[in-house]
């Protein structure tokens, strides 16, 4: 089968570069294993966590930091590119670079951890609760709405993180019918199960369940993200039944929006002509003179998927883009070159929470993120995201900015290629 | 010194371990007011450090023929009276290639002079019980070691000690001791939560701190010279073998596999280690090279297993036991009354011992404990069956085996660890029948009850009551849930939200030596999850410097 351009990992990197490639007119296929890290998303993406000066230091500091290679006026252009790119897709998104504060840079807002923290962030989808600034002033009263024996949301957390910052906080909980039989599975009850149940005459009669438990004077109603699998629309659906505003906070273990937002954006794909191949994965490529020729996929074994370009997208450790062996670190499609600390005594920092080397592994590649094999850079092979080396996503809150942007770059530049 | 007015006990017993608890069980039956107190939690010293292994007495036949007679006469005792912390799994003794075949028959000989069946078996026979055995073996002797949770068996003596008395003071160290030179009278205690100290009195106090007696001791003014020995060993991420393994031949590093739960390791190495080490020792990149080459060749899978997490503990071995006058048992272990030693009344240390032979220990200490307060009351810990192994395990009726079939996944781990205790839990809600921990089976019915009647006052120590957080994930999604559950059984998010940062910093521990492969992906999710989604990290420091705040 015959490609422009074919795209290892189907998370959000490859499907962004997919989308775009894919509206310039271009024959794409996306090879995807099923995993993606938005499965887990926690409603916000987040471009930098830290300082402006942090950010600005970055090409000493670190200089294989994909944002070295993207640059700023790259970045400015592809956050609001991405925001367009998402609301076509049907995926509305708050936040972007324009409001950029002078002090931190990237962070537009702020999100609501799982535990009441409040974090940064550059893009959040709009059902979910943010603030303007580090402190929650916004919503002097929150009401915080429990969803009996759901094990996965932590309202006595929230409540007190922003009680202790002067939010007149409460929390109420609430049951209903429709998760009777799912209580009676042990493992049922989390939020894509309980999602799949809350839905049309459910769905109601649990807002209802929420407008009485409630009550007046409710301010800001919090609620789980267990429900809108579907639809966001179910969002305002549950806003006007309960007669109050009615936002989200991220549960933990699988994020129904995230799933949503993946499967609206592996839709889009489709619908800009995309072939979207799931469950499947690369075993076998053909390099000659420095190109890649044809790959093999497991369940294609009898015929080969050639393309112009080829995008790897398929993540770290996590996303099984990169691999760890007692005696060393590989990438697994291609075996390309990796940045790395060579002795695994070297790969992990002494405490959990604090900065771990193994964060910031990946391939390595050149300033058009084109990675190599021993040495040799593949004409005609990107690498975006997370599979790339330089970034630390968890310290420096850039997980979700480094993928879009270098996924943008990588399509750009394919697409300039095709120019020429 | 406060004149009077402390609680007054008969015997006050330092070591919240299973010797230190099981001593507070058989005192509590003989009748006597017992105090167990504990620095730190219940089985967080060598007594959960260890393989989890009921020796036959095998291990020790050629080379120390008294031990071995003591294991398997209290192997034989355990899986009566403590029979849901037992798994009857039966050991191997193999001989590969490289090793003599010669030994087999000293070593048969030797288990049968130590009154332990031993019977020789054909390799093939041997690959037919155990198929992950090394099929390079050629030859094998059958013996009755089997397998033992010390966690469980841990909760369950103490659990019977309280019914008969006994109060149990976990998170209390002890800071010196109350009397003269000549006569201990009583402890000094620290509630290491709180910080506050009190005094208890007591007629006789029991030194069963393992590797920390000699620390004791020497506050107490006596010495108790101990030998800490590190060993290393590796939890792999699910059962590979159903029988323990060993090798034929002289005791070495890492001949032995033990499965366990649903879980095998490998273990150990050994190593002497300074005394200042042992809060605070590591396993090595090397040590867990030595643990999966070695384990391989007993079964090879293990070469390809991932591997969960790798830990070591200290062996109370006792330096000399040349000191330890008059009760001297064997080389394995020693009670010492300090009196006839050292002249110092109201103090007795039981020291040295496997976790096999923790039963024996308790009736030691307990007959000197009696014998100094001229009571003269027989020890019954070898008939009557620890709380959990009080009736016949269900599945060994027909009845009792549908039984087990329509119960919830929760309930049935919950009997799987609790045995007959799991009556005292509350499934009857169908939230509580909901799993917090999915990798071992843990529900909120088995949490809420762990928090109320299992003394548990901490996170990390709900780990040790059910297994939470022990299977393939670490914990990082369940230590979450059950904090939730902790927070709001004690009604301090705060603590809990401290507590979840101290459970996988924990965790962490054990899997950083192995972290490659699918330990390394989960540890990936593990830090992105709590520091970089929740925000974990931030949270706990900023709590902790408004505590600072709040002191200055």
């Amino acid at each position: 089968m015959r490609f422009d351009t074919v795209i290892i990992g189907g998370g959000l990197g490859g499907l962004i570069g997919g989308i775009r490639l894919a509206r310039q007119g271009q024959r794409v296929a996306i090879i995807s294993s099923g995993k993606s890290a938005l499965h887990f998303c926690s409603g916000s993406l987040e471009l930098w966590g830290g300082s402006r000066e942090e950010f600005e230091q970055l090409p000493q500091s670190h200089p294989s930091h994909p944002y070295n290679k993207v640059g700023m006026e790259r970045l400015v252009r592809y956050s609001a590119q991405a925001k367009e790119l998402f609301a076509r897709a049907g995926v509305p998104l708050v936040g972007g670079l324009e409001q950029g504060d002078d002090q931190r840079f990237g962070c537009d807002h702020y999100r609501l951890s799982p535990i009441g923290v409040l974090k940064p962030a550059w893009l959040t989808m709009d059902e979910y609760v943010t603030f303007s600034g580090p402190e929650p002033k916004e919503y002097p009263r929150v009401t915080i709405v429990a969803i009996e024996g759901y094990l996965d949301f932590y309202p006595e957390f929230i409540a007190n993180s922003l009680s202790r910052r002067g939010v007149d906080c409460r929390v109420v909980s609430v049951t209903s019918e429709a998760l009777e039989a799912l209580r009676e599975s042990a493992t049922e009850m989390r939020a894509v199960g309980i999602a799949r149940r809350l839905q049309g005459e459910a769905l109601d009669e649990l807002a209802h369940r929420i407008a009485n438990a409630v009550g007046e004077d409710a301010g800001l109603v919090v609620v789980p993200a267990v429900f809108g699998l579907k639809s966001r629309a179910d969002y305002e659906r549950v806003g006007e039944i309960v007669g109050a505003p009615v936002r989200v906070a991220p549960t933990v273990s699988a994020s129904v929006p995230g799933v949503r937002m993946q499967r609206l954006l592996s839709e889009e794909f489709q619908r800009c002509g995309g072939e979207y191949i799931l469950g499947d994965r690369v075993v076998d490529y053909t390099l000659e003179q420095g190109r890649i020729v044809s790959l093999r996929t497991a369940n294609h074994s009898d015929m080969e998927f050639s393309a112009n370009h080829y995008i790897l997208a398929t993540g770290s450790f996590f996303g099984r883009g990169l691999e760890a062996q007692p005696n060393g670190i590989r990438e697994v499609v291609f075996g390309l070159d990796v940045e790395c600390d060579a002795s695994r005594s070297e790969w992990c920092g002494e405490h959990i929470l604090e900065t771990q080397p193994f964060q910031r592994y990946g391939v390595r590649c050149d300033e058009r993120l084109r990675p190599s094999i021993a040495g040799q850079t593949i004409e005609n092979l990107y690498a975006v995201g997370s599979v790339l080396a330089g970034a630390d996503p968890v310290k420096e809150g850039c997980g979700a900015g480094v993928v879009v942007a270098t996924a943008f770059m990588a399509a750009e530049d394919i697409l300039s290629c095709n120019d020429k | 010194m406060a004149p009077s007015g402390h609680k007054q006990y008969d015997v006050v017993i330092i070591g919240g371990g299973t010797t230190g608890v099981g001593t507070a069980r058989d005192c509590a039956l003989r009748g006597l007011r017992v105090l167990v107190v504990e620095r730190s939690d219940l089985a967080t010293g060598a007594t959960g450090r260890n393989h989890g292994l009921l020796h036959s007495g095998a291990r020790y036949a050629v080379t120390d023929g008294e031990s071995a007679a003591e294991c398997i006469s209290e192997n034989r005792i355990l899986r009566h009276i403590a029979r849901h912390c037992v798994e009857p799994t039966d050991g191997l003794f193999i001989t590969l290639p490289e090793d003599d075949l010669g030994y087999q028959s000293t070593f048969i000989e030797a288990c049968h002079r130590a009154g332990i069946d031993a019977e020789a078996i054909d390799p093939e026979e041997a690959l037919r019980l155990e198929p992950a055995v090394n099929p390079q073996l050629i030859g094998a002797v059958r013996v009755p070691d089997a397998s033992i949770d010390p966690f469980r068996l841990v909760s369950a003596n103490m659990l019977d000690a309280k019914l008969h008395g006994a109060e149990v003071l976990t998170y209390h160290e002890v800071e010196g001791f109350v009397g003269s030179a000549t006569r201990i009278e009583g402890v000094v205690l620290r509630d290491v939560t709180t910080g506050e100290r009190r005094r208890v009195g007591a007629k006789v106090v029991v030194n069963a701190a393992g590797i920390w007696s000699s620390k004791i001791a020497r506050m107490a003014g006596v010495e108790v010279a101990m030998c800490p020995s590190k060993g290393s060993l590796l939890v792999f991420g699910h059962r590979v073998n159903n029988m323990v393994i060993n090798r034929c031949r002289k005791p070495a590093d890492a001949d032995i596999l033990v499965p366990g739960n649903t879980i095998s390791l490998i273990g150990t190495t050994s190593r002497r280690i300074a005394f200042d080490e042992i809060d605070r020792n590591e396993v090595t990149p090397e040590e867990v090279d030595v643990l999966i080459d070695e384990g391989s060749k007993l079964a090879p899978a293990l070469a390809t297993t991932r591997i969960l997490r790798a830990y070591s503990g200290v062996r109370p071995l006792l330096a000399d036991s040349e000191g330890a006058s008059g009760r001297n048992l064997s080389r394995g272990m020693v009670c010492i009354d300090h009196a006839e030693r050292d002249g110092l009344e109201g103090f007795v240390t039981i020291a040295g011992g496997k976790l096999t032979t923790y039963r024996l220990m308790a009736e030691c200490v307990t007959d000197l404990v009696c014998s100094k307060l001229s009571l003269d009351v027989a020890c019954t810990t070898a008939q009557r069956p620890l709380v959990g192994s009080q009736s016949e395990p269900r599945l060994t009726t027909k009845r009792g085996r549908k039984e087990f079939i329509s119960m919830s996944a929760g309930r049935k781990g919950a009997e799987g660890r609790h045995g007959d205790s799991v009556t005292d839990m509350d499934f009857s809600h169908s939230a509580d029948r909901a799993l917090v921990c999915e990798c071992e089976q843990v529900s909120v019915a088995e949490v809420k009850y762990a928090i109320e009647s299992l003394g548990v006052k901490r996170l990390v120590d709900l780990r040790r009551r059910t297994r939470l957080g022990m299977g393939t994930c670490q914990g990082h999604m369940c230590a979450m849930r059950a904090a939730g559950l902790v927070g709001r059984a004690t009604g301090s998010p705060e603590q809990a939200l401290s507590d979840v940062a101290e459970f996988v910093e924990q965790r962490w521990r054990g899997v950083r030596p192995v972290a490659w492969g699918g330990s390394l992906i989960e540890a990936q999710f593990t830090q992105w999850f709590y520091d970089g989604v929740c925000g974990l990290g931030e949270m706990v420091e900023a709590a902790n410097k408004s505590d600072i705040d709040k002191e200055q």
